[in-house]
């Protein structure tokens, strides 16, 4: 934060400010490398903490990839979903011999195939129970968010890849087992 | 030694029967021997004299438990067939003591027979030959058995493959890679390199020709080991590693969405980016105002209540008004003839008189006992209302003095 001792303290604030508060705030989406806001926002980190906190009591996560606004809310339905629809579709490409992580970071994916599996797919129930996943209509929508919130990025009707964001629900996943192993190595 | 053919006679035969050998050859790889009835099993097929030969040729040969194929025929199916189980570092460090001891003695020498000397350098030479090659096939093979991990292939559950994949690291990489590390003084690199030097100098100073053209020899293989060694430590550092690190990872993201997916609905989801509209007021604003609207929302839904009640309903003939019978009786009293009084009064008052009503009325006195007494008269009265007729007594109803309030009298 650059401040002016003159007669009023000026603030000036980064370049491209407008584009990094209105993407994390406004759209509450992740912000990716590669986007012009993402480098302003790694050139002026700890600014954007604390303007963030300071203005808005939120905490900015920041990492090499990607960074975004959390909610401070402890339970968003969109994330629950988020989870649900990347758990099954990695269990599904990894049940069809697919290189999991070298498929959801380097390679794009068609939703028709994507449809199939979900259609297929033993976790069914699951499914039918969560609402915005429910049937192919659901599930449209659903990815129309995604598109929004940077999570994957549409190339065009057939086919779509995800954006480092998805990276953020791995490490989630990757926690989940960690913190059972500990659960089965306490009880033995 | 095979006494009962020339040799070529016996590669011929292992030509021919290349595919039993190979069977043979992978049972042994994962029992270490052949059991009866797996050899039995194997060679179902062929011919007796076909087992006769493998046995007289001491390709294989036979053992309290079951069959081995006789070691040197294994090393050359390996080399072939290019299968190895990798070999635990523990059986690489021989090596060292081996170079170790050659070493100390190669140094050590001074005017003994300059044919131990040779013979010394040339063993040497030899283990580090062997130990180069064991080196090469035994990185090869993990890389194999990594990707094997990593492709899953034989649909081993995940538990299962980060299970292996540990065991990989733990006991067969990392050991691996410390043999390697020039850098840690106890690695077999390490004293290949003190020896080196030794060499590099020895091969010039040495006052025999035939010892310096061993110490020559041994000198450039030393050189190119350096070389080879480095490639086998930058394929355990970049690739076996990195593959099996990359397979324990995935392996932990399959079982953690497992692990959720058992619980969906339940499990703790991680915490997202929320979307806030931009407002220019404070954080209240919005509590406030909705507060403020939830009054109106609630007003016409009462308005509508009422103004459908009042239209129909006749405040008279739907409430029965006590009061005003109270007072009645309390200015008519006393009342000669009680229950035409109630009559009179009904009629009078209600716009539809009614039976239920009647009796209403008539049981005021009742309540009001305390302030009023009664006394039975001469005859009966009859009264209709509606279709009822009443057969009442005449009664005289008064106010109670209220110095004899105590004393109650009541009819009926």
């Amino acid at each position: 934060m650059n401040t002016d001792t003159t007669a009023e303290r000026r603030i000036t604030f980064p370049e491209g400010h407008q584009d990094v508060v209105e993407a994390l705030l406004v759209d509450g989406r992740f912000l990716l490398e590669g986007d012009p806001a993402f480098m302003t926002l790694k050139q002026h980190v700890d600014f954007y903490q604390a303007f963030f906190r300071e203005s808005f009591g939120l905490s900015l996560e920041y990492h090499s990839e990607y960074a975004f606004l959390q909610s401070g809310r402890d339970s968003d339905p969109l994330s629950r979903d988020v989870c649900i629809f990347l758990g099954i579709l990695c269990y599904e490409l990894d049940r069809e011999g697919y290189n999991l992580l070298e498929q959801l970071s380097f390679h794009t994916l068609e939703f028709e195939q994507v449809e199939q599996m979900f259609e297929m797919s033993s976790f069914r129930e699951v499914l039918d129970a969560t609402t915005n996943l429910q049937d192919a209509q659901a599930r449209r929508n659903f990815y129309n968010r995604l598109h929004r919130r940077r999570i994957i990025e549409r190339l065009d009707d057939q086919i779509f890849r995800f954006t480092p964001a998805h990276k953020y629900f791995l490490e989630f996943a990757r926690s989940v087992a960690r913190y059972n192993q500990r659960l089965v190595e306490e009880e033995e | 030694m095979i006494l009962k053919a020339e040799p070529d006679k016996a590669l011929r035969f292992l030509e021919d029967n290349f595919e039993l050998f190979r069977t043979l050859y992978r049972l042994q790889l994962e029992h270490s021997i052949i059991g009866r009835d797996l050899f039995e099993e194997a060679t179902e097929e062929k011919a007796d004299v076909i087992v006769k030969r493998m046995l007289d040729y001491k390709l294989v040969v036979s053992q309290p438990n079951g069959f081995r194929i006789n070691e040197p025929v294994r090393g050359f199916l390996a080399f072939l067939l290019n299968e190895f189980k990798p070999l635990l570092p523990e059986e690489l460090t021989k090596y060292r003591q081996a170079f170790l001891e050659l070493f100390k003695r190669i140094q050590a020498f001074r005017d003994d027979d300059i044919l131990i000397l040779a013979e010394r350098l040339d063993a040497f030479y030899q283990e580090l030959q062997e130990f180069l090659e064991n080196v090469e096939s035994n990185t090869s093979q993990l890389l194999r058995n990594s990707q094997y991990l990593k492709a899953n292939k034989g649909e081993i559950p995940y538990s299962e493959r980060v299970r292996r994949a540990r065991h990989l690291i733990e006991y067969y990489i990392e050991p691996l890679n410390r043999i390697l590390d020039v850098q840690k003084k106890q690695s077999i690199t390490n004293l290949l390199n003190q020896v080196s030097a030794y060499v590099n100098v020895e091969r010039f100073n040495h006052p025999h020709t035939g010892i310096r053209q061993r110490f020559e020899r041994l000198h450039e293989l030393l050189r190119e080991a350096e070389a080879r060694i480095l490639r086998q430590s930058h394929v355990v550092t970049r690739e076996l590693l990195p593959l099996i690190e990359r397979l324990q990872t995935e392996s932990e993201i399959l079982s953690g969405w497992l692990y959720f997916l058992e619980r969906p609905f339940l499990h703790e989801v991680p915490v997202m980016p929320a979307r806030r509209l931009f407002t220019l007021t404070g954080s209240n604003i919005g509590v406030g105002l909705e507060l403020f609207l939830q009054q109106f929302e609630r007003r016409p839904a009462d308005i509508v209540l009422k103004e459908e009640e009042t239209a129909p309903v006749n405040t008279r003939q739907v409430y029965f008004n006590r009061r005003h019978y109270q007072q009645a009786l309390k200015a008519a009293a006393p009342v000669g003839n009680y229950f035409e009084w109630c009559y009179e009064a009904m009629q009078a008052h209600e716009a539809m008189p009614t039976t239920e009503r009647f009796l209403k009325i008539g049981s005021l006195l009742f309540e009001e006992a305390d302030e009023y007494e009664a006394e039975f008269g001469e005859g009966r009265i009859q009264l209709q209302i509606e279709s009822a007729v009443f057969d009442l007594p005449v009664m005289e109803v008064r106010r109670k003095a209220q110095e004899t309030g105590a004393q109650k009298s009541t009819a009926l």
